[in-house]
Parts: structure tokens; C-alpha cells; sequence
């Protein structure tokens, strides 16, 4: 350690830890001194600042308040003046399985069985004001298949966007525990915003199809005695007392019977009362 | 009248000059926290005010306060009313939350002693007479927010975590330690190189407010 106000620095993290007095500085020449000074005076001067957070805009700070109108909605416009057409070709261009439609008010970006509804909003910055909280509930409860609602600032040259799902927009309750307290995802370029919501949200579906070589009709009457030799085995082996337990014995061997009975319903159908039938069966065993 | 006042808000100098509301706003939510939060912020959880108030909350407040004051009536810059503002509002939300709790030196198995207002010392804003004086304030502060914009922009994960924790968690070495895997001196180390290539960074930077000794402004005017 050759800067002598590296040690002055970390006694004076000792003293900030409260174990020990604030540095001397008289060793120091006049230089070191004032270099020491200033950047003491820089470490203990951010204590206490989020350095985690952005402060929320000064749009959402006013947003329903007397002064909401205050700041000029659209004061970036010149260098937005984004449009919904514009939306459906950012979107387009994210990922070539997602299909983008102008719906209405909104553009839809949809992929497999996720659907997110972007909506503009007529300011610099993508703040969920009440109006356009409202606004976001009303697609919720309209479309319950709606995943997430996106946000778009109009006069944000970039379109920031803000995506929320319905539990963002859900009433809550806070608790005094020190937890921390839910975050939402934050504003982002829409190309960005859409990008990080197909990588984190989007559904996955193993692939399937199905079996084409395998095209003869299926044989139910042998598929029933198959299941009915299985149970009946099963059972027949447990440690009933009784009647029950004639009964499966008895039934070993005689699963046709109730391949017989599938092979009469699926032929006759409701004609047959089936309640009926299996008593017989179970009758004639016990 | 409502027109007239709606007419005085249109005139209000930061409404026309958002550049210089955005900085100013800044500032005071950096004020607030550190009034709210003093030397030991949890980066886990955020401190319970009043009503379920936020620093976000008092913030808002703030920033209502400053555009609402009539430009006609000002003696100082609008940087250094803000300032005062801030704390001012910061230090009454801290003191509704705190109120009808037991002092910190109340014995704790002694009769219901509950002071009005337990909020037994005012926040420590600073080390020296600079933080006291609001012009001062509110550049040191200014300060801090172009140490913290340089360091999002040019430190590691683990710098980060040991410089954050460290400047402005106010989190002990030791704790640190456990965090990043390393020793507290390492730790210490860490943080007395970062803070070090910050400053001087910072130092060069054009948004940087310096000042010379005495308190006089070197390349920083401000108009009222």
C-alpha cells in the first residue's frame, strides 16, 4: 500500500464501523490532505441513498395530483410519436413464432397459448397513472386469457414500455415486516421490454404428433379384457374376507365377460342398462 | 382565480426548464433517503413510516411543495429551497412514524414512559458544516449521484455489491466479507481502490460540481 491516504481512508471505515477515533491527518502532506478530505467526505456522504432504485419520474410523482397537468403530458412528443402501426412492426421483428395483430385499441403479440396486449398511452413515460390503471383492469377483466399488458409511453422515442400482469394491478396489503416490497418489472424500450417478457414468459410445449403408422382400428373389446384381467389380478390377490374375496377369486379367468359387456354397450349403447349387467356378472361369481 | 394560479404554475421557472427539475428532483429524493435511512440502509426492506408512507411518498410531497412555492418569494436558488424542503418533509414523516414509541433510553421495565416524539437525535446528515448548509448540500449530493452513475456504469458485479454496500448501505466489512467471499481486509481494500478510481473519475466528469475550499463555486453557476 504505497498511498498514504489509503490507510486514512480504512481508519476512517473503522471509525464509520464505530471501532475506532476519526483519522489524523497530520502526517499527511498538505496534498494527501486535501485529497484525504475530500474523499472521506465522499464516503460518508452517500450513506442512505438507494443506489438499487430509480426514483419513480416526475410524471408519476404529479399523476393525480392538483398539479398533474403540470408538466406538459407530451412534452418529448417531437421525438416520439409513436403509433400503433409502428408498435406492430417493432413487435414483428422480435421473434418470427410470436404473431402480431393491430386488435383495436392495442396491438397483440401472441405466442403458443401467452397473450400480451400493448396499449399506448399519451405521455413521455409509461406511468400507470389511475386512468390508465383502470384502463389495464378493463383488458384484464375483458380478457381473462390476457397475460400481461404492456404500457407504451407514445412520446418516448424509444416507446418505453411498462409491462404488468393482472396480480400487478390486484389490490394488495402491506405489512409493517420489513420485507421487501414487490417490484415491478421496469420500463423499458419496447423492443426490449417484448423481448425480455418472450424469454421469461413464454410458454414451452414438448413436440408431438401423433403416431401415423400405427392406423389400425382400435380393438376395444380386447383393450377391456386387458384393463379387466389387470384389476380383477390385483384385486383377487389383496386380503379380502368374505363374499368379496369369492368373488375376485371367482373372477380369474373370466375377464371376457366384461369384455363381452364393453363389446354389447359400444354396440347397443344406452339400450343396455349397465347397472343391471354387472350385477349379474358379480352375482354369478359370488 | 384558479385560472390565475394555473397561469402562475405554467410561469414557474423549473416547469420550463425540465433538465434542471429532473437534477433538482433527484437530489431531493437522495435527501430524503438519507434522512430516512441515515447510516444503516437494509437494502432488504425499506423502513415503515406512518400510514404505510414510502420514501417515495414524502418525495412526492416534496416535489408538490417546490412547484407549488411562488417563484415571486424565493431568496435562495430553487436547488438549496429543495434541499430544505426534503429534509424537512423527511424529517416529519420520520417523526409521525416514530411518534408515541418508547426513547432509546427508556428502561424497558419501567412504567409506561413514552415520549411524544422518541426521535432522539436528528438524523446526522453529515460530517462538517458543508452538509449544513444547503447550497453546499445539495452539490455534495450531486456528487454522490455522479459516483453512483459512474459506478453502474463502470464496476464489476462484486465491485458493485462491495461499493454499494459499503457507500451507501453503510454495511460493515466484516458483513461484506461473508457476501463476496473474501476477507474483511480484502473487502476494505476493494473499496478504498473503487472509491478512489470513482472520485477521480468523477472529478473529470462534466457533471461533476466542484467547489474550492473556501465554499465558492468553481464552474457550477446557477441562476435563481
Amino acid at each position: 500500500m504505497n498511498d498514504p491516504v489509503d490507510a486514512v481512508i480504512l481508519a476512517y471505515l473503522d471509525h464509520l464501523e464505530g471501532e475506532g477515533p476519526a483519522p489524523a491527518l497530520d502526517h499527511l502532506g498538505q496534498r494527501d490532505r486535501a485529497r484525504a478530505t475530500q474523499l472521506m467526505a465522499a464516503v460518508s456522504g452517500g450513506h442512505g441513498i438507494d443506489p438499487r432504485t430509480p426514483r419513480p419520474s416526475i410524471e408519476s410523482l404529479l399523476a393525480d395530483t392538483p398539479l398533474a397537468g403540470l408538466i406538459p403530458a407530451l412534452d418529448n412528443t417531437g421525438r416520439g410519436g409513436g403509433d400503433l402501426e409502428t408498435v406492430r412492426g417493432v413487435l414483428a421483428d422480435i421473434d418470427a413464432r410470436a404473431r402480431v395483430a393491430v386488435d383495436g385499441p392495442g396491438v397483440v403479440l401472441s405466442y403458443l397459448d401467452m397473450r400480451a396486449r400493448f396499449v399506448l398511452v399519451l405521455a413521455s413515460a409509461p406511468t400507470v397513472t389511475g386512468r390508465v390503471r383502470g384502463q389495464v383492469e378493463a383488458i384484464f377483466r375483458d380478457d381473462p386469457d390476457t397475460s400481461r399488458v404492456g404500457i407504451v409511453a407514445a412520446g418516448s422515442p424509444e416507446l418505453a414500455t411498462q409491462l404488468v400482469s393482472v396480480d400487478d394491478v390486484a389490490d394488495t396489503i402491506t405489512t409493517p415486516r420489513g420485507e421487501r416490497h414487490t417490484r415491478w418489472e421496469p420500463p423499458l424500450p419496447l423492443m426490449l421490454a417484448a423481448r425480455r417478457l418472450l424469454e421469461q414468459s413464454a410458454p414451452e410445449w414438448p413436440p408431438f404428433d401423433f403416431d401415423r403408422a400405427n392406423a389400425s382400428p382400435l380393438d376395444v373389446a380386447g383393450l377391456a379384457a386387458e384393463i379387466a384381467g389387470r384389476i380383477i389380478q390385483r384385486e383377487a390377490t389383496r386380503s379380502y374376507r368374505g363374499d368379496k374375496r369369492r368373488a375376485y377369486r371367482a373372477l380369474v379367468g373370466h375377464e371376457r365377460l366384461f369384455a363381452d359387456l364393453v363389446s354389447r354397450i359400444s354396440a347397443e349403447g344406452r339400450g343396455l342398462d349397465l347397472d343391471e349387467e354387472i350385477t349379474k356378472i358379480t352375482r354369478a361369481a359370488a | 382565480m384558479t385560472q390565475l394560479a394555473r397561469t402562475a404554475r405554467l410561469a414557474h421557472p423549473l416547469v420550463a426548464d425540465r433538465a434542471r427539475l429532473e437534477k433538482i428532483t433527484d437530489n431531493m429524493s437522495a435527501q430524503i433517503q438519507r434522512v430516512i435511512y441515515g447510516r444503516s440502509r437494509n437494502p432488504g426492506s425499506e423502513r415503515a413510516l406512518h400510514g404505510g408512507e414510502s420514501a417515495d411518498d414524502v418525495l412526492q410531497d416534496a416535489l408538490i411543495a417546490l412547484l407549488e412555492y411562488d417563484p415571486a418569494k424565493l431568496r435562495t436558488t430553487w436547488e438549496a429551497l429543495a434541499v430544505g424542503i426534503a429534509r424537512k418533509k423527511a424529517l416529519t414523516a420520520l417523526r409521525r412514524a416514530t411518534r408515541g414509541r418508547r426513547g432509546e433510553g427508556t428502561d424497558p421495565d419501567g412504567a409506561d414512559d413514552v415520549t411524544v416524539i422518541p426521535l432522539d437525535a436528528a438524523p446526522e446528515l453529515g460530517d462538517d458544516a458543508d452538509d449544513r448548509d444547503p447550497e453546499r448540500a445539495f452539490e455534495r449530493t450531486q456528487q454522490q449521484l455522479v459516483l453512483l452513475r459512474l459506478a453502474k456504469e463502470r464496476l464489476s458485479d462484486r465491485e458493485r455489491t462491495v461499493f454499494f454496500g459499503i457507500h451507501f448501505d453503510g454495511t460493515t466489512r466484516a458483513a461484506l466479507a461473508e457476501e463476496v467471499g473474501l476477507t474483511p481486509q480484502a473487502v476494505g481494500q476493494m473499496y478504498v481502490r473503487v472509491v478512489k478510481a470513482l472520485y477521480e473519475a468523477a472529478r473529470a466528469d462534466p457533471s461533476f460540481p466542484t467547489t474550492g475550499t473556501n465554499g465558492s463555486e468553481v464552474g457550477n453557476e446557477r441562476s435563481r
